[in-house]
Parts: C-alpha cells; sequence; structure tokens
C-alpha cells in the first residue's frame, strides 16, 4: 500500500516536471485561491479563534456579555461594567470563583518618564487593574513579580507592570528598568516586572496597554476625581477563575442576586442620582459569559465583516477548484492514451482513480507553499486596512501552525474536489476506443462539456463577487461621501491632553484663550477650537436629560443622549452650521448664564423643533441649568451608517453646577478639551509642522497624540467597511480573470478539438467572420449561461448583505449592469484569441488531419 | 442500404453557368511545402483544362498529389503558385476572401470520410452549405426539404450521423454538396470507405447528376471508379504523367525536367 503510494507521488511528482508550462499556471492558480482563504483565515484566527494568551484560558469568565466602555452612572440594564465597590461585594461574597480579578475597562493614557534621566516625558496607555489580576487571569512574569494584593491599596507604594513590547519600544529590553522608578503623570512609580511576549490583557484590542497599574494608584495617579472610591461609577471588567466542573449557571444566578443586593442596598443615592431608577432594580441583570469572546473587543468589531469575507474567500477557492480541474480535464484528454494503455495492461479503475488524485493533491500541496506567500501579503494588506491608525496591534501576519495546518488542510480538500472530476473521467476511459484514436470524428465539443460547465460555474461565482463588491463599494462610497454635518476639507484635529501637560483646573481660562490665539496666528487658519470631543473620533458622552415642568426621567439607553463642551468658534470650526439662534462663544463664560446648543434630532424630540429659549439640565435637581440659545444641524458623531442621535453641546469654559451626590470635582472632566480642530483656506495637508510648533508654544509639553486632516479621522472610521469592499472587489476581481481563464482555457481546447470540424465547414463555404461568428458564440453562451445562474445568486447574496449596506438597495441594476458588462467584455476578450485562431484554420490542414 | 434508383435528379440542374468552353483551367500549376532548409513538391507544372460536363477522374499513387490538387481546385488551399481560372475567372489574381466566395458559388465537395458534424442531424448537415449564404431561412428549409426529398432521405432528416450506415452518411454528404447547386462537384475519394456494394451506388448517383450538367472530378484509386468518368489524369510524384483526353501529354515520371 505504501509502496503503491510512493510509486504514485514518484510518477506524479515526473509528470509535473514533465509539463513545466501546466505546473506553473496551476501551482499560481492555487496558490491565489488557497493563499486568499488562508489569509481570511489567518486573521480569523488572531482575532477570533485564538486563545487567550493565559493558562487554561477555558475556565476564565467575565462578568457580562457585553462590551462597555468606559465609564458609566446610574442602571445599565444589561450589566457589563462595575464600579470598584461591586467588584469587591461581588469578590468577598461569590463562592464559585477560584478568583475574581477586576481591570479598567478603557485605558488612560499617561505622561512617563525614567525618574532621574532628565528625559522628556512621554505619553504611554495603562490600564488599572486588581492586585489579583495576573494570578487570576494565569499569566507568568517574564520578568520581576506580578502585583500582589498589598500593592493594590490606598497608600501603598506605587509600582507598575510593563508590557514586553513597550519594554521593548521604549526601553530597548534593558533590564535596569525592572525596580528602577518611572515618573508616571509626576509621581514616582516603581517597575516590578515585565509581562511575556504576546500577552495583551484578557481584552483583545487593537490598542492594548503599554503597562498596567494596580487599581487603587488610581486615587494618585488620576488627573481627573478618582473612580476608585466611587460606588456608582462603573468602569471595572470583571474576570474569574472558576475550577474545572464547576456548575456555571450556578454562579450566574449568584451574582445576579448578588448585583440586585448592591442596588438595594444603594437605592437611595441611585435615586437621588436618577429619581426613579430604584424602580428598576428587579430589571437589572447580567451574564457571567466565557472570557475569550465577550471580552475580545476586535472580535466583535470585525466578525461578521470576517465572516463575509471568508465567504467571498472560499467563492474565490471554488472558482480556482473549477479553474484548475478544467486544467486537469485537457491534460486528462491529452493524456487518455497513456490513461487506456495503463487499463489495457490490467491497470483497475481504482488505481486510475488514484494516481489521478495522487496528481492533483501533490499539485495542490504544491499551490499550499505559494499561497503560504500569498496569505502572508494579503494578511499584511488587510491588517494594514483594517487598524489603519493603530500604533500597537497584538496581531501580526506571520503564519502561525494553526494557520499552516489549515493551509495544508486547504490544499489537500482543493486537491481532492479539483481532482475528482478528471480521476472520475479517467476511470471511465475506454482503451479499446482511445488506443484506436476514438476522436478521428468531427466531433463538436460534447467532450468539453464538463469543462464548460465549470467555466458556467466560474462565471456564476464571479457574478456573484463582483455584484457583491458592488454593492459594498457604493456602500462606502454613500458612507464617504454622505452629509455628515460637518465638513471635513481643509481641516485638522488633533488629540490632546492639557492636564498630561500640566494644566491644572483652574488655569484653564488663561490656557484656552493663548490656544486659539496662537492657533489663530498660523498662516490660512479660518477658526480654531477645543472640545471634549469632535467628530468621528471614538468618544462618546451620555447622559439623561430634564426637563423643567416634565417628569423626571428613569435612565435607560432609550432617553440617553449624547453631549460635549466646546469652545467658542467651535461649529465654525467644524463646518457646521448653526440653522436657528447662535453658537457657543467666547461671551458663554463663568461670567453669563449657563448655555447649550442642540441639534435639530433634540429640539425635535423635546421641544418639537422650537428649541430656542427652552431649559434643560443633566440633573433633575437641576433641570433648567442650560438654556438653549442655538440649533445646528444634526452632526454625525459616532456610527457613520446610523442617523446622528440627539446631541447637545456645552460651553467648556462654562463650570456646571452639580447637586449632590455629585461633587463639583466631578464635572471637571467637561472642561479638558481632548481634541483641538483648525479649520484652513484651502487645503489643510503639511500644516502639521506649524500646528505642533504653535502647540509647543503654548506649552512644551502640549505634544498632540493623533494629528490628522478630519478627512484621515473620517476614514479611520470606516476601516471595516474599507477593508471589506476592497478585498471583495479584490475577490471578485480575481474570480473574474480566473473565469476569463477558464474561458479562454476551454474555448482554446474546444477549438484544438474541433479544428476538423471547422475545416469541413470552410470548406463548404463558411468564411472566416463565420468561423469567428460561431467560435464566440458559443463561448458568449456560457458567459451567458454563468449571467443566468449568477443573477438570481448575486440578488441572494444583496439579500444577505442587506444589514451591511448603506443606502444602496441589495439589487441594484446599475451594478448588475456594470457586472455583466464586465463579464461580456472579460469573457469576449477571453474568447477572441482562440475563435481568432479557429477562424485562421487552414481547411487543407484541417481535412488532412481528420 | 441506399437506394439511388430511386432518386430523381431531375429537378437538380445545376447552376447555368455561362457559355465558357472551359470551367477550369490550370497553367503551369505548382505547390510545394517546405521542410526544414529544403522543399517538398507536391504539384509541378500542372496544366490542366476542363471542359463543362466533363466527369474527370485524377489517379495516381499514394503521396502523387491527387488530393492536393484537388485542394487547389476546391479554392481550400491557396499557397500554389501559376494560373487557375476557374468559370473563366482569374483565381490567382484573387484575395483570399474573392476566392471563398468563388468556391461558394460554385463548388460542392463531397469527402471519403463523409466528414459529416456529429453534433448536427441529417437535415442540420444539409443545411450547412446555404447557412453560410445569404438565403432567407424559408427558402433554405424549401431547399432542404427537396434534397431530402430527391436523396429519399426524409425519414433520417432527424437522425444524427452516428445512427446511420456508412452509405447513408455519404449520401448525407453528396446530398449537402449539391444542395446548393454547384456547377462543379469535386470528390475526394467518395467510396473509399464503402462495401462495394454502396459504392457502385454512389458511384451511379454521380452519373446521374453529371449527366445532369454538374461537373465532376474525382479522386480514386479505383479503376472501377474511374470508369464511370470520361476523362482521366493521372499523377505520379507531383506531375501529370498522363491525361486520357490528350495523350500526348505522357511524361515519364521520372522526367523532371
Amino acid at each position: 500500500m505504501f509502496v503503491a503510494l510512493l510509486n504514485h507521488v514518484r510518477y506524479a511528482l515526473r509528470q509535473l516536471r514533465k509539463s513545466p508550462g501546466f505546473t506553473l499556471t496551476a501551482v499560481l492558480t492555487l496558490a491565489i485561491g488557497i493563499g486568499a482563504t488562508t489569509a481570511i483565515f489567518s486573521l480569523l484566527w488572531s482575532v477570533m479563534l485564538k486563545p487567550l494568551p493565559v493558562e487554561h484560558p477555558e475556565q476564565l469568565y467575565k462578568i457580562g456579555s457585553q462590551n462597555k466602555c468606559c465609564v458609566n452612572g446610574g442602571m445599565q440594564s444589561d450589566w457589563a461594567i462595575f464600579s470598584d465597590d461591586k467588584y469587591e461585594y461581588f469578590r468577598d461574597h461569590t463562592k464559585g470563583f477560584r478568583s475574581l480579578a477586576a481591570f479598567q475597562a478603557g485605558m488612560d493614557t499617561f505622561s512617563v518618564r525614567r525618574g532621574g534621566a532628565g528625559e522628556k516625558a512621554q505619553a504611554a496607555d495603562g490600564n488599572y487593574v486588581s492586585g489579583n489580576y495576573f494570578s487570576t487571569v494565569g499569566t507568568p512574569i517574564l520578568r520581576g513579580r506580578a502585583f500582589t494584593m498589598a500593592d493594590d491599596h490606598e497608600g501603598a507604594s506605587p509600582v507598575a507592570v510593563l508590557s514586553y513590547r513597550y519594554w521593548r519600544e521604549r526601553f530597548a529590553l534593558d533590564p535596569a528598568v525592572i525596580g528602577s522608578t518611572l515618573m508616571i503623570n509626576g509621581r514616582a512609580v516603581t517597575v516590578v516586572g515585565v509581562t511575556p511576549p504576546g500577552f495583551y490583557g484578557v481584552s483583545l484590542r487593537s490598542d492594548p496597554p503599554d503597562f498596567w497599574l494596580p487599581l487603587h494608584q488610581e486615587i494618585d495617579l488620576t488627573k481627573n476625581q478618582p473612580l476608585v472610591s466611587e460606588p456608582n461609577k462603573d468602569w471595572l471588567d470583571l474576570v474569574g477563575r472558576v475550577a474545572p466542573g464547576t456548575n456555571i449557571q450556578q454562579i450566574d444566578a449568584q451574582i445576579n442576586g448578588e448585583l440586585r443586593q448592591w442596588l438595594q442596598a444603594h437605592a437611595a443615592t441611585l435615586n437621588a442620582m436618577t429619581p426613579g431608577s430604584s424602580q428598576l432594580i428587579p430589571q437589572q441583570r447580567t451574564e457571567l459569559a466565557p472570557a475569550a469572546a465577550s471580552s475580545n473587543m476586535l472580535g466583535l468589531s470585525y466578525r461578521k465583516g470576517l465572516m463575509l469575507l471568508l465567504w467571498a474567500a472560499l467563492a474565490v477557492l471554488l472558482i480556482v477548484c473549477a479553474n484548475v480541474a478544467g486544467l486537469m480535464l485537457v491534460r486528462a484528454t491529452a493524456h487518455r492514451q497513456q490513461t487506456a494503455i495503463s487499463v489495457a495492461l490490467g491497470a483497475t479503475r481504482g488505481e486510475v482513480i488514484r494516481q489521478s488524485l495522487a496528481f492533483s493533491v501533490i499539485l495542490a500541496i504544491f499551490g499550499g507553499v505559494g499561497a503560504l506567500a500569498v496569505s502572508y501579503a494579503v494578511t499584511n494588506m488587510m491588517l494594514a486596512l483594517a487598524f489603519r491608525g493603530s500604533s500597537r496591534l497584538p496581531l501580526d501576519a506571520a503564519p502561525s501552525w494553526p494557520v499552516l495546518a489549515f493551509a495544508f488542510g486547504a490544499s489537500l480538500i482543493t486537491g481532492l474536489i479539483f481532482g475528482a472530476i478528471p480521476a472520475w473521467l479517467s476511470s471511465r476511459a475506454q482503451p479499446a476506443e482511445a488506443l484506436r484514436g476514438a476522436n478521428r470524428g468531427s466531433s463538436g465539443d460534447a467532450s468539453a462539456r464538463p469543462q464548460q460547465l465549470l467555466v458556467v460555474l466560474q462565471a456564476a461565482l464571479s457574478v456573484v463577487l463582483l455584484c457583491a463588491a458592488g454593492l459594498l463599494l457604493r456602500s462606502l462610497n454613500n458612507l464617504e461621501h454622505q452629509n455628515f454635518g460637518f465638513q471635513t476639507q481643509g481641516r485638522v484635529v488633533a488629540q490632546i491632553d492639557p492636564a498630561l501637560a500640566g494644566v491644572k483646573y483652574a488655569n484653564l481660562d488663561p490656557f484656552y484663550r493663548r490656544l486659539r490665539e496662537r492657533l489663530g496666528r498660523i498662516p490660512g487658519v479660518t477658526a480654531a477650537s477645543y472640545a471634549a470631543y469632535t467628530p468621528m473620533t471614538f468618544d462618546n458622552s451620555s447622559t439623561t436629560p430634564f426637563f423643567p415642568g416634565r417628569p423626571a426621567s428613569k435612565g435607560g439607553n432609550a432617553d440617553s443622549v449624547s453631549f460635549t463642551s466646546v469652545g467658542p468658534d467651535y461649529f465654525q470650526a467644524i463646518g457646521a452650521r448653526i440653522l436657528r439662534g447662535r453658537p457657543i462663544t467666547e461671551q458663554d463664560n463663568n461670567n453669563s448664564r449657563h448655555v447649550a446648543v442642540v441639534n435639530q434630532a433634540f429640539a425635535k424630540k423635546y421641544f418639537d423643533g422650537d428649541a430656542i429659549g427652552r431649559h434643560f439640565g443633566i440633573q433633575a435637581q437641576l433641570n433648567s441649568q442650560f438654556e438653549i440659545v442655538g440649533v445646528t444641524e444634526d452632526t454625525k458623531y459616532n456610527n457613520p451608517d446610523q442617523p446622528a442621535p440627539p446631541m447637545f453641546f456645552l460651553a467648556m469654559d462654562q463650570s456646571i453646577q452639580v447637586a449632590p451626590p455629585f461633587k463639583p470635582e466631578d464635572a471637571y472632566f467637561l472642561s479638558y478639551a481632548r481634541n483641538i480642530v483648525i479649520a484652513f483656506h484651502g487645503s489643510a495637508a503639511g500644516k502639521e509642522r506649524e500646528i505642533r510648533a504653535a502647540l509647543t508654544d503654548v506649552n512644551p509639553d502640549l505634544a498632540p497624540q493623533h494629528l490628522r486632516t478630519f478627512e484621515d479621522q473620517v476614514s479611520l472610521n470606516l476601516n471595516g467597511e474599507i477593508l471589506i469592499a476592497r478585498l471583495t472587489l479584490l475577490f471578485g476581481l480575481t474570480a473574474l480573470v480566473l473565469a476569463a481563464i477558464g474561458l479562454y482555457g476551454v474555448t482554446s481546447y474546444s477549438v484544438a478539438r474541433r479544428t476538423g470540424e471547422i475545416g469541413i465547414r470552410m470548406a463548404l463555404g463558411a468564411n472566416r467572420a463565420q468561423v469567428l461568428r460561431t467560435v464566440m458564440r458559443r463561448a458568449m453562451a456560457q458567459a451567458l449561461l454563468g449571467l443566468a445562474l449568477g443573477i438570481p445568486l448575486a440578488w441572494l447574496a444583496g439579500r444577505l448583505l442587506a444589514g451591511r449596506i448603506y443606502q444602496v438597495s441589495s439589487f441594484d441594476p446599475l451594478i448588475v449592469t456594470v457586472t455583466v458588462a464586465c463579464l461580456a467584455v472579460s469573457a469576449a476578450l477571453a474568447a477572441l484569441l482562440p475563435a481568432r485562431r479557429a477562424a485562421g484554420v487552414n481547411p487543407v490542414e484541417a481535412l488532412r488531419n481528420e | 442500404m441506399i437506394e439511388p434508383n430511386n432518386i430523381d435528379l431531375t429537378s437538380t440542374p445545376p447552376n447555368t453557368l455561362p457559355e465558357h468552353p472551359r470551367i477550369i483551367e490550370l497553367k503551369n500549376v505548382e505547390r510545394s511545402y517546405r521542410e526544414g532548409a529544403g522543399q517538398t513538391w507536391v504539384l509541378r507544372r500542372i496544366d490542366l483544362t476542363i471542359r463543362p460536363g466533363d466527369f474527370l477522374t485524377i489517379m495516381g499513387p499514394s503521396g502523387a498529389g491527387k488530393s492536393s490538387l484537388l485542394n487547389v481546385l476546391a479554392l481550400l488551399d491557396d499557397q500554389w503558385r501559376g494560373e487557375y481560372w476557374l468559370t473563366a475567372e482569374p483565381v490567382h489574381h484573387m484575395n483570399r476572401k474573392k476566392r471563398a466566395e468563388l468556391a461558394k458559388r460554385n463548388i460542392g465537395m463531397v469527402f471519403q470520410s463523409y466528414h459529416l458534424l456529429d453534433d448536427l442531424t441529417v437535415q442540420e448537415n444539409i443545411d450547412l452549405p446555404l447557412s453560410y449564404k445569404n438565403i432567407p431561412r424559408p427558402e433554405r428549409q424549401a431547399l432542404v426539404a427537396d434534397a431530402l426529398d430527391r436523396f429519399n432521405i426524409v425519414g433520417k432528416k432527424d437522425l444524427y450521423p452516428s445512427q446511420l450506415s456508412g452509405g447513408q452518411q455519404q449520401l448525407v454528404g453528396i446530398a449537402r454538396a449539391v444542395i446548393h447547386r454547384p456547377a462543379l462537384l469535386l470528390a475526394d475519394e467518395p467510396t473509399g470507405n464503402l462495401h462495394s456494394t454502396q459504392a457502385k451506388e454512389i458511384m451511379e448517383l454521380f452519373r446521374g447528376l453529371n449527366e445532369q450538367g454538374t461537373t465532376i472530378i474525382q479522386v480514386t484509386h479505383s479503376e472501377v471508379n474511374a470508369a464511370y468518368g470520361n476523362r482521366i489524369v493521372e499523377l505520379r510524384d507531383g506531375w501529370m504523367v498522363n491525361d486520357s483526353a490528350h495523350p500526348e501529354t505522357r511524361r515519364a515520371s521520372g522526367d523532371k525536367s
């Protein structure tokens, strides 16, 4: 058996060596198909399937199946983030967990410099975690030690654990860093350890933390009010380790009970924050979910897109199989006599099939090796497209063992699929006929029928892919060129952190004045302003509005509206129109009444459009704090594919009033700008240096963390859509080219087989144009059949895509027309060459060969 | 079994040609193939005149150039040198397209291996030459129906060639060759693949067509078949060594000066 297999392999290798043209074409085609599929799998593996980089990841469970960020107050309905107080309550009362740890759902940016080195501070992202975090998630520490519970209490000496990547990139793997002091936000923090390479925490995100800090150090290190001491501020993800065989439902029930007990115990405070919220306590719940899936932010963002791309890649692979099967059929026909001789000499049908399959599987494995290169290139391209703007992505394109195994498996299956038809046909060889030269007749192309069917299949699949790509591209175009409610041209947005630069709350007014004045002096600037956040910067604050004379809202998502605080000239700087009233101006400061501008959706929802002069507040006790002075057009701040939700804008230069249980400091964050936006005459390109210089003039430590044109910033919000549209187009075009090659192959084959017939036709009076037309007609008939099959499939695919496309009908006649034209032109080009060859047949030669 | 005696050929006069004393005139026609650095001659200095109504047989051993001459006469080959007048038209001055048009009007071809198209029915095979002319479909259908009727193969019209005997296939081949009523019928070993009885019947058919005025040129090895014609031309190594109409044409095969 083994010897026979070895012989099959040896013979197959010899055959491949003897026909280098065939081998090269088939291997390259296979490399494209298997490579595309492997690339998608590679990303799918990294983003969704790869186990967490911890010990026994299957024992880790997160409280809350959703992924929420970053700070929440009040009820959540479906709870996913929690306060430190709730965490301690669960930790101390839940019996089912071996241990329960907490980590910050979002991340904070810190200024970091090496203690005593006299170097300039640099920004880095840190994540607060509980003292038992590393022991709970189960990661060994590469150097030094992990945190202990002793590190995590108020007054403990500050310590940090660095990520391996940060240690390598910032400190060049200097071992002296461990045990040394870093100045983090101006405080001395001792580095006690470094995590192993590849550890990014429990939550897979595009920019994982540079270092981790114990929860209670937040009290000393934060620029704002410490969250750790706020029982009603929810900002922590909770992850617990269970013993094998633990009854998860039991812990789930226990956790839900504890959540409601805690809320009941704090009902008075909750009611003070949002009147009537205690009535919602019985409906509050959470869910225990496997940590790998529920804390995977990348997986949640890209799951549907990757699955879509996987289908597209599989369609390409199927086309490749059809294509190579076509090549194999041509080859099988050419080798028919050899097969016949084998059968005449005693080869069984099984042996013929095995030989043919060995040939195709070996061919596919060669294709699989080539596919690794294609996969690496495509994965790199996908990472670059999908995660534009990420500086420390915890994914890379290098193939891992599972990816290699996938490529090998895909090659094997591909070989069996495309080898099956030729193998079956070979096994049906009639030795007597083949040895007699049965193809002497002037038969048409009945023998090419399996190939024709394969071409029809390829054409149909390429129609589906091209139509899908067309829908996704039109959708992307609609998303990019929609009316966002602001202008993207000639504008720059930068992320800043005045607190990190040492600007105290009391000094914010002169700081902002200086900032505007200095930015305004950059040549070409028409407006410069600042805001807590600007559109499309992946930031959002929301609250529940209260209105005088109306019953207080009970909170919840339906009553939640987004808001931001903005400086003077803000609307002009982002290019949003004020439809009624006036914008926020310099006069809106602490010496004047509190004002707000609202968007149309807000005005319509709460005031039937007539909002000017009306009042609202963000606490029940202060429900008329803000007077609406202007209505701006609806501007999209998040979700480019969703209509703008109700939103209001406060004056950043006005300190807002707060009522208990909140303290004035709780609202300080509203006064710190995280973005500046600058509008220019004409293009904003090349202004980066001048903006950086101006910011350094205002404050030498005010280096922007990101500085982008508004167009780029908007485009970053469409990373997923761009990735999917471009890759689907790439796959669609690949499919079209492969289908055209397939049609070329089958037409060439058919012309070669029908040379005699063509000679007869010419002898009977057919001229060259008529022969050309005959061949073209047959080729185009296959393309037409492909269209007939592909268009209904494309309609179906469009229906499946309906949820992903923006303002495009799932069956767009224009896209279908363009696709039909693309296929028709490709088919015509593919058939023209063999058709011209047919028209050039010398009838004398043809008849002589007959 | 075909039944040529029942075939009514009286209603199939060939296309009327202007009164030319010659339907074909070849002057010094030569044909050669390049082979590596050298050249192989298959036709040498052929001078041949054929009158309308002739039934000419080309004979000679294998490799003598019979089929090559037939291909030149059929205008299938255009790589020859010399002068060729067909119905007084100078083929040697025509481009490929004009030659094809001329052939389409005047020539019908019958092949040794019939060369019917396997994918087409009898009826469709017969229609094939008409489909390359600008003849309206109803007229074509009428012509085909007429041919089926004349050749007594109406009952076979929907059959495929593989369902017919060799003789029946050749009958269809002849019907196809004369459907457009050519003045000149060229046949390359028309009975080469047939049983002697069937061969006789086919030859009777040719005779009938010739009597109706169709000029026939056949290539054959068979003396019996040659006897159906009124003139024999013999080729040897590309040279025309004998013409029964011009006994003075005798030339020794070795005389290639």
